[in-house]
């Protein structure tokens, strides 16, 4: 038990039950039209604009934002949460690349297919590894996220706070697919969003920004300070970790694959616009921290013990609905992706190739209630604080940027230069997370992997027929074991 | 090289009314798309 939560035990089993209850219940409302394994996985290629920007931004907002945001800003200060902001350029670089996924692969499943078919095997394969790192590091730190921001406002557990969130999340995803985690996800965003304007808002009035700037600069000078050197560096490698992240993840491929054609450009613009200032919104509350005389036991908890000591009860009540929206809403969106990649590139890709769209379909369900194990296992101990653990897979997933741009893009890209791009970069953006520090793993591994994917194709080029990637799902599916 | 209190306050303010504005937008737009048929 916490004895220093804001709330009380029995309030937080509350909103979870009420919240849990409209989740699940939505989740299967909005399933019961999805017709087949498009229509589960896919939500029939038909999101439209409204709900195709909801949902790139409820999953861009998770409770990394809402948690990590202010952790940043605690420890980096200004350049913490500015650097956190230009996440949102990867998913204003997306919009164009939606749009090409789109025309390119009219009938693709997943962001697997795209490698598969534009690089061979022995790159899918590697793909596959790094992608499938990243999405349990990102679900990992959800989780563990959940259980944190509930052990923090009411006491409650961590590991029944934490396995209370992802149940939930598997059973809507489980019961709609991804129609249900799109729809979920536009009521998602519009709480969170308004959310964190009333705890901003109610911080600005009630502790002014006049006094916020003088306590920091009294206490900790350095966080107002633009020439932070490790927080500069932070905010490049922020920004090449965001672009790893989306353009690799099956999560954005799979929402360009599922969006009506023509609105994967705007929905990614417009949502990535919109994104921009969440982190500063949601960080600049940690600034308050000196003014208010805060104790803060533990980095990643600074968000809602300010809210709550801003605001009392009904502040901790308004984070807990925030990041409980901000969780969900990234849950499900990893969930359905991570299932639909190891559906069709590890199930049916490399072990049953001749499986029926039923068999895929029964499968589904199982793949996305296995994830949901396999995760609350790995979350059980709570080895790192959140910002650590996400910043790992940085490493990884930076070195995909420029096989997967340049796949779509340029024609003479070859396999071998794409695969020991994402080899090459990882190892060493991994080894200067160990020997420099977190944020410098994205930078070192995304130049690292620029380098050889253009150093390989100046030096062999190969040519690509594009019309390749325009197959119907029974050969793209068809991956060798 | 500090911030200043002006720069901060900007910085927060026009932050926060962007994403105030949000919510706003993706209510026009769901109404659109409900109208015109686009929603799913």
């Amino acid at each position: 038990m916490n004895n220093d939560a804001i709330l009380q035990a029995d309030t937080g089993w509350l909103i979870l039950a009420i919240f849990s209850v409209i989740w699940i219940f939505l989740g299967w409302y909005l399933g019961r039209k999805a017709k087949g394994l498009e229509g589960f996985m896919l939500a029939g290629r038909r999101v439209g604009l409204a709900l195709g920007t909801a949902t790139a931004m409820a999953t861009w907002v998770t409770s990394n934002t809402t948690m990590a945001a202010p952790q940043l800003a605690l420890q980096m200060g200004i350049w913490g949460m500015v650097g956190y902001s230009l996440g949102s350029i990867g998913l204003i670089l997306f919009a164009p690349l939606a749009k090409r996924i789109r025309e390119l692969m009219p009938h693709g499943f997943t962001s697997g297919d795209f490698i598969r078919l534009r690089y061979g095997n022995t790159a899918w394969r590697v793909f596959l590894g790094i992608s499938l790192f990243y999405a349990f590091g990102w679900l990992v730190s959800l989780g563990m996220a959940g259980g944190v921001l509930i052990n923090a406002l009411t006491g409650i557990d961590y590991h029944l706070g934490m396995t209370v969130i992802l149940a939930v999340c598997v059973s809507y995803t489980l019961l709609g697919g991804l129609r249900a985690v799109i729809g979920t996800d536009f009521l998602q965003t519009i709480l969170i969003l308004t959310g964190l304007v009333i705890l901003a808002i109610l911080a600005i009035t009630n502790v002014g920004v006049d006094t916020m700037h003088a306590a920091v600069l009294e206490e900790r000078p350095e966080l107002l300070n633009l020439l932070f050197p490790a927080a500069i560096m932070f905010l490049f490698n922020n920004l090449l970790f965001g672009i790893g992240e989306i353009f690799h993840s099956n999560v954005w491929w799979s929402r360009a694959f599922a969006f009506r054609k023509g609105v994967g450009f705007k929905a990614y613009l417009i949502a990535g616009l919109f994104w921009t200032p969440v982190p500063i919104v949601a960080g600049f509350l940690a600034l308050t921290v000196p003014a208010l005389n805060i104790n803060v036991p533990a980095a990643d908890m600074v968000g809602p013990l300010v809210a709550a000591e801003l605001l009392g009860v009904g502040g901790a009540v308004l984070v807990f609905i925030i990041v409980f929206s901000a969780l969900a809403s990234s849950l499900d969106s990893l969930l359905a992706a991570t299932s639909d990649l190891v559906l069709t590139d590890i199930y049916k890709g490399h072990f049953f190739p001749k499986a029926s769209e039923e068999q895929l379909a029964k499968a589904a369900r199982w793949v996305i209630l296995g994830i949901g194990v396999l995760t609350w296992l790995l979350c059980w101990p709570r080895l790192t604080t959140l910002a650590e653990l996400l910043y790992l897979t940085g490493a990884f997933v930076a070195s995909t940027i420029w096989p997967v741009a340049a796949g779509l893009y340029w024609q003479k890209t070859n396999p071998a230069g794409a695969t020991l791009a994402m080899l090459l970069g990882t190892a060493i953006g991994l080894a200067s997370y160990f020997l420099i520090g977190f944020y410098v793993a994205a930078l070192i591994s995304a130049a690292i992997s620029m380098s050889m994917v253009l150093l390989t194709t100046w030096l062999a080029p190969r040519s690509f027929e594009w019309s390749l990637l325009n197959t119907q799902p029974a050969q793209v599916n068809g991956g060798q074991s | 090289m500090t911030i200043s209190p002006a720069a901060l306050e900007l910085l927060i303010t026009a932050s926060t009314l962007l994403v105030a504005v949000a919510p706003v937008i993706l209510i026009i737009l769901w109404f659109k798309d409900r109208k015109g048929g686009d929603l799913w």
